[in-house]
């Protein structure tokens, strides 16, 4: 189990470990998206989105500013409308039914925010009791996971006093703590320091090894690159390219050793 | 093999999230309003609240007193009316859920988001955030029974009705836009943010309209309208400050709603491509106020606010109510201070803050709140001084011809509604660390303190006399000016603690106490003493003005140093006997030049018992309590406010002060007086000569008349 957090740091074995996990699992997708689309007021932010989502997989969205990353998050959380097309989390509808899908997912924003003047404990007693989560049971399956993110004495702080690492932290904690089986996360390891970004990595490859699915928004190349198993690449709420980070290379016609980085600036145009 | 949704875990009710929201939400409250809370508590939150209990109190007792006509005589006028007011009530909640709702990304509770919450503990955090439209909730009733002279009789279950009705209504308009947001389209906000705009425009100019007097039929159109806008001008009056603060509030709420749009450009990154080519920082913020307004109702907006004003400014032409009492102004002043500072304080605190964390691209740019707001503060110093000269000027002929009197209240009207609207935005300014939302700003609620301020404003219009008005527009310069400094100082404050807001803000408390001061004073001269003969009243009034200056003195709840009464020096007593002694003689020959209009309170036959209280009051508790608070308390505060190279000054101000609370006798020879017992104070370094110079003037003055 530990070392498949590392596992897709080399290429190959990755493809073939995903290849594997999705033969295996059922073939059901936990979140499948089919041609979903977005405009705000006559500008297309997404055009007609697909993809699936299956459980142990991590799926990395990637693209640049307004590329349409956190308009698909939004989305499948239900925050937004979609203009076209429609999308499922675990059989359910994200428009029509987001009160179930956000019983059973898990989410962090770009840009956290929480009551200034709660303490990190207290603000996840709050969401544990919204959540109908028994308070002993849920902090003790926490308890490591805080330890992972060297987060306890920090528990006890305002979150008004919390960096924005803090904050995407304590934003992870409350998306984690009811075991969601889906786990959408934008911009998950931005603002944290290297070796916290590194646990949260190990952190989510063993909840999608445990059976969850987690789609991660992102602009860390290589990490997208080191622990996704598929990637997608958005440019103007089109996905230009899919699939894993060496199908990507090949879509993007960069050599199979360039890194992704370089495959994105093909693809992107830049 | 599909997959089950899964037995997750089922979220409680709707009922037990909600308890968790309430209670989460009530600490969070109650720690920010310590923290926040601190900076209006530096400047000096127990007398600020001391004069909003009694402010509060004199306008009910006010209203209470004004109130003549009974429903029966207009019932059909009455219920249109309200049905306006309660139009209005609906759209401003709808704004204010629009506002909200636009506003969810900056807000804390952001991350509630993703949480399994029911449509119904939403709603009602929605619910429980509005509990500061209260005291608007009571101003608007009373706003309306004031206009239209028609509430019945029996007032104060009326008036519950009303705060009730308004409360209902408004949180109506919350809670539709809430459910509308939970179950409808993703426009949700901007048509609510319309639909609220249109519902409070459609309320005023139902207000205004004609067509109440259809319910009421019988009499022809064309003279019911002219009856009613011309013999009803209290009606224009208290309508058109509440509802131009109204639409104010609304389109602020509106402009919130369109920041969406902005927000999402944001994200983009766009917005930074399109600063590129502007240079001009006024540019700039004119181009993003457009942005987020939009031109079409930018251009309603203003069409609409010309309209009003244009009503607005015809009626005062013909305003002929001289009804309400001096006092109210500083009643309606302090309670405009009280609530609009508190608010301003607090909003600004916070939205400052969070404002400025989530655009960080603002505050990289050279647009800090604080130069912005300086800037603006500048820009209107300029406008405003040749505003001052014709404003003095004008003052001058009203005084000298009385038919100039109700063109220069237009013109302070128009200058006050200009400082206030001025202020307000420059608040905003700060509020909101963007500096370009004009008077759409993003904190919903921060619009209350455009209107509390309007309330200074009407006084403005509606005082007994020239001298009046322009104390009153003195006050809402002041309370603009302070509103701006004291939100300078707790976003300052916030951020630094250590700073300390104290020796800063000593003018500002000292002229709360006065406010504080006089309300008590009218107070118990108005209610408390008015079955006692007219010796007995003033004794009454002074006595209350000292008890409340001894309570403050004694819990130092003011937090002013104590002053000194023995001087230092003996020469000031001969002087002070003199100057007293010839100021008096100045009152005496002033009064007989002009008689002020004071003399005609002044009771022709006193039993002794009266005259010996007048005596008293006059010469010892009057001089005893005024002294303290104008040189003790009040020249004291100016000199620390002052900068070091015009700390003389002071004793000037102080006079000055003095002197505007006596307008009631021209206040001339109590500027000499002032001015005298000041100079005795900062030289001598001690009360009693001026207490004694006081006395003697008010004696001389007392046996004079008597």
């Amino acid at each position: 189990m530990t070392d498949s957090a590392d596992t897709p740091a080399n290429a190959s074995p990755s493809v073939a470990a995903s290849a594997a996990r999705a033969s295996s699992r059922a073939p059901a997708a936990l979140v499948s998206v089919v041609g979903l689309g977005k405009t705000f007021s006559g500008a297309v932010a997404l055009d007609g989105l697909d993809f699936e989502l299956h459980a142990g997989e991590v799926v990395g969205l990637l693209g640049p500013n307004g590329a349409g990353k956190t308009t698909t998050l939004k989305l499948l959380l239900g925050l937004l409308r979609p203009s076209q097309g429609h999308a499922r989390i675990l059989g359910l509808d994200c428009t029509h039914d987001s009160q179930r899908v956000k019983e059973r997912i898990g989410f962090t924003a770009d840009e956290p925010q929480f009551y200034d003047f709660l303490t990190g404990r207290e603000t996840l007693d709050f969401v544990i009791s919204v959540r109908g989560l028994d308070p002993v049971a849920a902090w003790a399956a926490l308890a490591e996971t805080v330890e992972v993110l060297d987060f306890v004495s920090q528990l006890a702080e305002l979150t008004a006093s919390y960096s924005h690492g803090m904050k995407k932290k304590l934003s992870l904690l409350c998306a984690l703590l009811h075991r969601p089986r889906v786990l959408l996360l934008d911009e998950p390891t931005n603002g944290l320091d290297p070796t916290t970004a590194l646990r949260v990595r190990e952190l989510l490859r063993r909840e999608a090894d445990a059976g969850a699915a987690v789609l991660l928004s992102t602009h860390m190349l290589d990490m997208a690159d080191r622990m996704c198993d598929r990637i997608l690449v958005l440019d103007r709420g089109r996905k230009i390219a899919a699939g894993t980070s060496d199908e990507v290379r090949a879509q993007a016609g960069v050599a199979a050793d360039a890194t992704l980085e370089d495959a994105f600036f093909k693809l992107v145009g830049a | 093999m599909t997959e089950a949704p899964g037995p997750a875990v089922r979220p409680p009710t709707a009922s037990r999230q909600l308890g968790f929201l309430l209670s989460v939400w009530w600490k969070h409250m109650r720690r920010r309003a310590r923290r926040v809370g601190d900076a209006p508590k530096r400047a000096g939150a127990p007398t600020l609240l001391l004069l909003n209990l009694l402010s509060t109190a004199y306008m009910v007792s006010f209203v209470w007193r004004s109130v003549t006509r009974s429903v029966e005589h207009e019932p059909g006028f009455f219920a249109w009316h309200m049905l306006a007011v309660l139009s209005i009530a609906l759209g401003t909640g709808v704004s204010k859920g629009a506002g909200a709702l636009q506003l969810r990304g900056m807000r804390n509770d952001a991350f509630l988001e993703p949480l399994p919450l029911a449509p119904l503990a939403r709603i009602a955090l929605q619910l429980a955030d509005s509990f500061f439209v209260i005291p608007f909730a009571i101003a608007v009733p009373i706003a309306a029974g004031l206009a239209q002279d028609s509430l019945p009789a029996n007032l104060l279950p009326a008036a519950a009705l009303g705060v009730l009705a308004f409360l209902a209504f408004f949180w109506l308009g919350q809670a539709a836009v809430a459910w509308a947001r939970a179950l409808g389209p993703a426009s949700t906000p901007r048509i609510s943010g319309y639909v609220g705009v249109g519902l409070n425009i459609g309320g005023m100019v139902g207000a205004f309209s004609p067509l109440g007097q259809i319910f009421d039929h019988s009499r022809g159109l064309a003279t019911q309208l002219t009856r009613l806008w011309l013999a009803q001008p209290r009606a224009q009056l208290g309508l058109a400050a509440c509802s131009v603060a109204l639409v104010l509030l609304a389109y602020r709420a509106l402009l919130a709603a369109e920041r969406l749009g902005f927000d999402r450009i944001d994200a983009q990154h766009r917005a930074p491509k399109q600063q590129k080519g502007v240079r001009d920082r006024v540019g700039l913020e004119w181009q993003m106020m457009l942005r987020q307004g939009g031109r079409a109702l930018l251009i309603v907006f203003l069409v609409f606010f010309f309209v009003a004003g244009v009503g607005g400014v015809w009626s005062f032409w013909k305003l002929s109510a001289r009804s309400l009492p001096p006092s109210s102004l500083l009643i309606l002043a302090g309670f405009a201070i009280y609530l609009g500072a508190v608010q301003t304080i607090a909003q600004a605190g916070r939205a400052a803050r969070s404002d400025l964390l989530a655009r960080p691209f603002l505050a990289a740019l050279p647009l800090s709140p604080h130069h912005v707001l300086d800037g603006k503060a500048r820009a209107l110093r300029r406008l405003l001084s040749p505003v001052l000269v014709i404003l003095a000027m004008l003052a001058g002929v009203a005084v000298f011809q009385g038919e100039f009197s109700n063109a220069y209240r237009i013109v302070l009207a128009l200058c006050a509604l200009y400082v206030v609207v001025d202020g307000t935005i420059s608040v905003a300014f700060l509020s909101n660390g963007i500096g370009v939302a004009g008077v759409g700003g993003g904190q919903p609620s921060s619009g209350f303190s455009t209107q509390l301020l309007m309330m200074p404003l009407l006084a403005t219009v509606a005082a007994p006399s020239d001298w009046a008005a322009t104390t009153a527009f003195l006050a809402v310069a002041l309370v603009t000016r302070e509103s701006r400094r004291a939100a300078h100082k707790s976003v300052r404050w916030l951020d630094d603690s250590s700073d300390d807001l104290e020796r800063e803000t000593t003018v500002w408390r000292a002229l709360l106490a006065a406010t504080g001061f006089f309300t008590l004073q009218a107070l118990t001269y108005q209610l408390l003493a008015f079955d006692l003969p007219p010796g007995y009243k003033l004794a009454v009034s002074y006595g209350s003005g000292a008890l409340l200056l001894a309570l403050l003195t004694w819990r130092n709840g003011a937090r002013f140093e104590r002053p000194r009464f023995l001087p230092n020096k003996l020469v000031v007593w001969p002087l002070g006997a003199i100057g007293g002694a010839l100021s008096g003689l100045l009152a005496l020959w002033l009064a007989k030049l002009f008689p002020p209009p004071e003399a005609a309170d002044l009771p022709s036959a006193l039993s002794t018992g009266e005259v010996l209280s007048l005596f008293f009051t006059m010469t010892l508790a009057a001089p005893l309590v005024e002294e303290y608070f104008f040189r003790g308390w009040l020249q004291k505060a100016i000199e620390a406010d002052l900068p070091a190279t015009k700390k003389h000054w002071a004793f000037a101000l102080g006079a000055l002060a003095f002197a505007l609370a006596h307008l009631g006798s021209y206040g001339v020879p109590q500027l000499v007086l002032g001015l005298l017992a000041g100079a005795l104070y900062a030289f001598g370094g001690g009360l009693w000569p001026g207490i004694l110079a006081h006395a003697i003037h008010n004696g001389l003055v007392l046996l004079a008349g008597s």
